[in-house]
C-alpha cells in the first residue's frame, strides 16, 4: 500500500493500516516455501480480523508454551542461559514436532548467564543466581528501591537518578557510579576524562566492555530464532522492543515496592499523582511519539497492582487508570496495538476499562471471568485469554478440551477473541498444548 | 477513650491514632490495654478485608500501624503478662524454588492479630526443611506460599514428603498464592485453597473450632 500522506496527518486507523501491512508483509523476511508464506499471512490476518472486532476463519490461539520447549527437549532455562544456540535448535525441533500454531516466539526472558553472574542484581534472582539450579524462570525481588523522599529527586533527572542512585543501590557492582558527577553538567571531552581518570569507574567500565562480545552473541542468537520462526510462517504476537506498562506500576513493582508505595497512597496520595503524570508525558514524548516500525504493532504489557484482589474500584479510578488510559490513548494514536496483560484477576476492572476508543486495545487476561469479560468488554476490546495454568499443567486432553471449548463458547461469537492461557506454563504437557489448538480448529471456527 | 483508638485505628487514621497512642500512655493507662485495643481495631480492618471493603493496601497499612502503636507501647510492658494467650500453632512457609513473600507476610500477620502462633519459615524453603519444623513445631495447621506455576510441583512434594514420614494425618494443609487455585489444591493433595489472607483465617479457625 503506497503510503501517500505523511505520518503526522495520518488518522490513528490510517497509521495503524500501515502497521498492520507491515506485519503482513514483513519485508525483511525471505519465507522458506510459498506454503509457509501463506500460513503465515492466514494467521496474521486471524489475528488482525480478531483485534479489529472481526470474524476470522476460525478462533486464532496463543499457545502458552512460555519456555516449555526447553524442557520437552530435556534441557532447562538454566542451561538456556549459557548455551544460546543450544536454545535455538532446540526451538526449531519443537516448530517441526508441533507443526500448526498461529504464533510462535523464540525462549522468552532467559537472559544471558554469563552477564548475570558478572553484573548480578538485587532486584532479579535466576537459576543458579540466587535460586535453585532447577528453578523453571527468573523470579523479581522486590524492594524499596527509591525512597519515600526521593520522588522530587527522580523527576528531576531520571537519567541521573537510575545512574548515580538506582544502579549503585540495586547492583553492588555499580557503587562507583555514586562518584559519578551530574549528568546534566557532562559536556565535554575533559568531563568524560576526568571521570574515567577515577581507577574504580575504569575498572567498572572495562568490565562492562569485558561483555560486550557476550551481549552480542546473546542477541544475535535471539535476532536467529526470530528470523528463522517468521521465516517459517510463524508470526510473532508482540512486536520485538516494547514493554511498556501502568505509570502507577513503574512507582509501585521496581522503585517503592507494595510496602512503599502502601504508605504513600495513605501519606502522600498527591505526590504519587504529580510523578505518574510526569512519568506518563516523558514516556509519551520520548518512546511512543514516532514509534517505529515493528515485526508487530502489538504490544504486551503486563500489569501488575490493579488486580481486584491489590486495590478497590475506587483506588483503581484514582491512581490506576486514568494515566495508564492516557498511555494506552497515545499508543493507539501513533497505530500501535496495546495489549495489557492483566495478571492476576480483572473482573472488576471491566466496566471502568470500557472508555478506550473502538478495536483499539486487545485485553490478555489470567484469571478474570471471560464470560462476563466478553459480556461488558466484548463491543470494544478484542479479549484473549485464559485457559488456567492449572488446568494446562495438572489436567488432562480431556479437562483443557473442555475448558477451550467453554471459552470459545462465551467469547468467539461475532469475533473479537483470543484463545490463549492464563499466564505461561513451563512444565505443561505437549498433549495438552495440541489439545488447546485442536478445540480452536474443532470449536473455533465461523460460520459463513 | 478506647472506643475512639479502636475506631481510628480501623479507620487508618495514623496520626490520630499515634498521638491518643502517646496520650494513653502518658496517662499511665494499662499499656497490655492499649494493644488489646489495637488488636480489636485490627480485627475490624480484617472484617471489613473480608467484606470487600478494604483492600490489600488498607491491609498492609493497617499493619504498618499497629507496628508503630507496638513500638510506642513496648517500653512500657514490664516482665509478665506480656504475651497473649495464643489459640494454637500454624506453620506457613514459601514453598522450594519461589521466594515470593508479600503474601506470605501478611497471611503471618493477619493470623497473628487474630491469636495463632505462627512460625513464618520465610522463602524458598525445601521440603525437608517443612517436613522437619512439622514434625518439631507439632502444629496441626500448615500453609503453603507460592506465586508461580513451579510451586505446583513444589506443594506436591512437600504434602508427598508429610505422607511419606506419616506426618500427614492430623495435619491441615492449605495453600494459597498467585497462579494457586482449587485444582491445584487436589494435584498437590492439600486440604483447601484460600483466596487470600482472611481465607487463610477463616480456614485455621475452622480447622481448630474456633469463631
Amino acid at each position: 500500500m503506497p503510503q501517500t500522506k505523511e505520518w503526522k496527518d495520518m488518522t490513528w486507523q490510517e497509521k495503524r493500516e500501515a502497521r498492520f501491512e507491515r506485519w503482513l508483509n514483513p519485508p525483511d523476511v525471505k519465507f522458506v516455501s510459498k506454503e509457509a508464506e501463506e500460513l503465515y499471512k492466514q494467521r496474521v490476518t486471524r489475528f488482525i480480523k480478531a483485534i479489529k472486532l472481526e470474524e476470522a476463519d476460525r478462533v486464532p490461539v496463543m499457545l502458552p508454551h512460555g519456555n516449555y520447549p526447553a524442557y520437552w527437549a530435556g534441557s532447562s532455562f538454566h542451561e538456556l542461559m549459557y548455551d544460546y544456540k543450544k536454545g535455538n535448535e532446540i526451538w526449531k525441533k519443537y516448530i517441526k514436532e508441533f507443526g500448526d500454531m498461529d504464533t510462535f516466539s523464540g525462549p522468552s526472558f532467559v537472559p544471558s548467564g554469563r552477564i548475570a553472574e558478572t553484573f548480578p542484581s538485587k532486584q532479579q534472582k535466576l537459576p543458579g543466581l540466587g535460586l535453585p539450579v532447577t528453578a523453571r524462570m527468573n523470579e523479581f525481588v522486590e524492594g524499596e528501591y527509591m525512597m519515600a523522599d526521593e520522588y522530587d529527586l527522580y523527576m528531576r533527572d531520571p537519567s541521573d537518578f537510575n545512574l548515580r542512585v538506582m544502579l549503585p543501590r540495586t547492583s553492588d557492582v555499580f557503587a562507583p557510579f555514586k562518584n559519578l558527577p551530574p549528568m546534566h553538567g557532562m559536556l565535554g571531552a575533559t568531563t568524560f576524562i576526568s571521570i574515567m581518570a577515577n581507577p574504580e569507574i575504569a575498572a567498572l567500565t572495562k568490565k562492562l566492555e569485558s561483555m560486550t562480545k557476550e551481549q552480542k552473541k546473546h542477541m544475535d542468537a535471539q535476532l536467529e530464532i526470530r528470523d528463522y520462526v517468521r521465516a517459517h510462517g510463524y508470526p510473532p504476537l508482540g512486536g520485538f522492543g516494547m514493554m511498556a506498562g501502568a505509570p502507577f506500576d513503574h512507582f509501585a513493582d521496581a522503585l517503592r515496592g507494595t510496602h512503599g508505595i502502601v504508605r504513600d497512597m495513605f501519606r502522600q496520595p498527591k505526590k504519587i499523582h504529580e510523578a505518574m503524570e510526569w512519568y506518563l508525558n516523558l514516556v509519551v514524548e520520548t518512546v511512543i511519539k514516532n514509534f517505529p516500525m515493528t515485526d508487530s504493532p502489538v504490544c504486551i504489557m503486563p500489569l501488575h497492582k490493579g488486580d481486584d484482589m491489590f486495590m478497590s474500584d475506587k483506588q483503581f479510578a484514582e491512581f490506576y487508570w486514568p494515566t495508564y488510559r492516557r498511555i494506552l490513548l497515545a499508543m493507539i494514536e501513533e497505530g500501535l496495538v496495546p495489549m495489557p496483560f492483566a495478571e492476576g484477576k480483572y473482573t472488576s476492572r471491566l466496566k471502568q476499562i470500557t472508555d478506550t476508543p473502538p478495536s483499539g486495545v486487545m485485553w490478555w487476561f489470567d484469571q478474570t471471568d471471560m464470560k462476563e469479560a466478553k459480556r461488558i468488554l466484548g463491543k470494544v476490546s478484542c479479549i484473549v485469554g485464559n485457559v488456567p495454568t492449572s488446568v494446562m499443567i495438572t489436567g488432562n486432553v480431556q479437562q483443557v478440551t473442555e475448558k477451550c471449548k467453554q471459552l470459545i463458547e462465551d467469547c468467539a461469537p461475532g469475533g473479537g477473541y483470543i484463545l490463549a492461557g492464563g499466564a505461561s506454563c513451563d512444565h505443561g504437557k505437549m498433549e495438552n498444548f495440541k489439545a488447546m489448538m485442536d478445540a480452536a480448529k474443532k470449536y473455533g471456527v465461523y460460520k459463513k | 477513650m478506647s472506643g475512639d483508638f479502636i475506631n481510628l485505628l480501623a479507620d487508618l487514621k495514623e496520626e490520630e491514632v499515634l498521638k491518643l497512642t502517646k496520650e494513653r500512655l502518658d496517662a499511665k493507662e494499662d499499656p497490655l490495654k492499649i494493644l488489646d485495643d489495637a488488636r480489636e481495631g485490627m480485627s475490624i480492618v480484617g472484617k471489613r478485608f473480608a467484606g470487600g471493603e478494604y483492600f490489600l493496601p488498607e491491609l498492609v497499612f493497617s499493619g504498618e500501624l499497629l507496628a508503630q502503636v507496638t513500638n510506642l507501647v513496648k517500653p512500657h510492658l514490664t516482665g509478665e503478662g506480656v504475651q497473649q494467650k495464643k489459640i494454637g500453632k500454624v506453620i506457613i512457609a514459601t514453598v522450594a524454588g519461589d521466594i515470593h513473600d508479600i503474601g506470605l507476610n501478611i497471611v503471618d500477620f493477619m493470623l497473628d492479630v487474630n491469636g495463632f502462633e505462627v512460625t513464618n519459615m520465610g522463602v524458598d524453603v525445601p521440603v525437608e526443611k517443612i517436613v522437619k519444623a512439622v514434625k518439631e513445631i507439632k502444629a496441626p495447621v500448615l500453609g503453603l506460599s507460592g506465586f508461580l506455576t513451579p510451586a505446583f510441583d513444589a506443594m506436591k512434594e512437600t504434602v508427598e514428603a508429610l505422607e511419606k514420614e506419616g506426618l500427614r494425618k492430623g495435619l491441615k494443609i492449605m495453600i494459597g498464592g498467585g497462579q494457586m487455585d482449587d485444582e491445584v489444591c487436589k494435584y498437590a493433595k492439600a486440604d483447601a485453597y484460600g483466596k487470600d489472607a482472611m481465607a487463610a483465617v477463616a480456614l485455621t479457625k475452622k480447622w481448630y473450632g474456633v469463631e
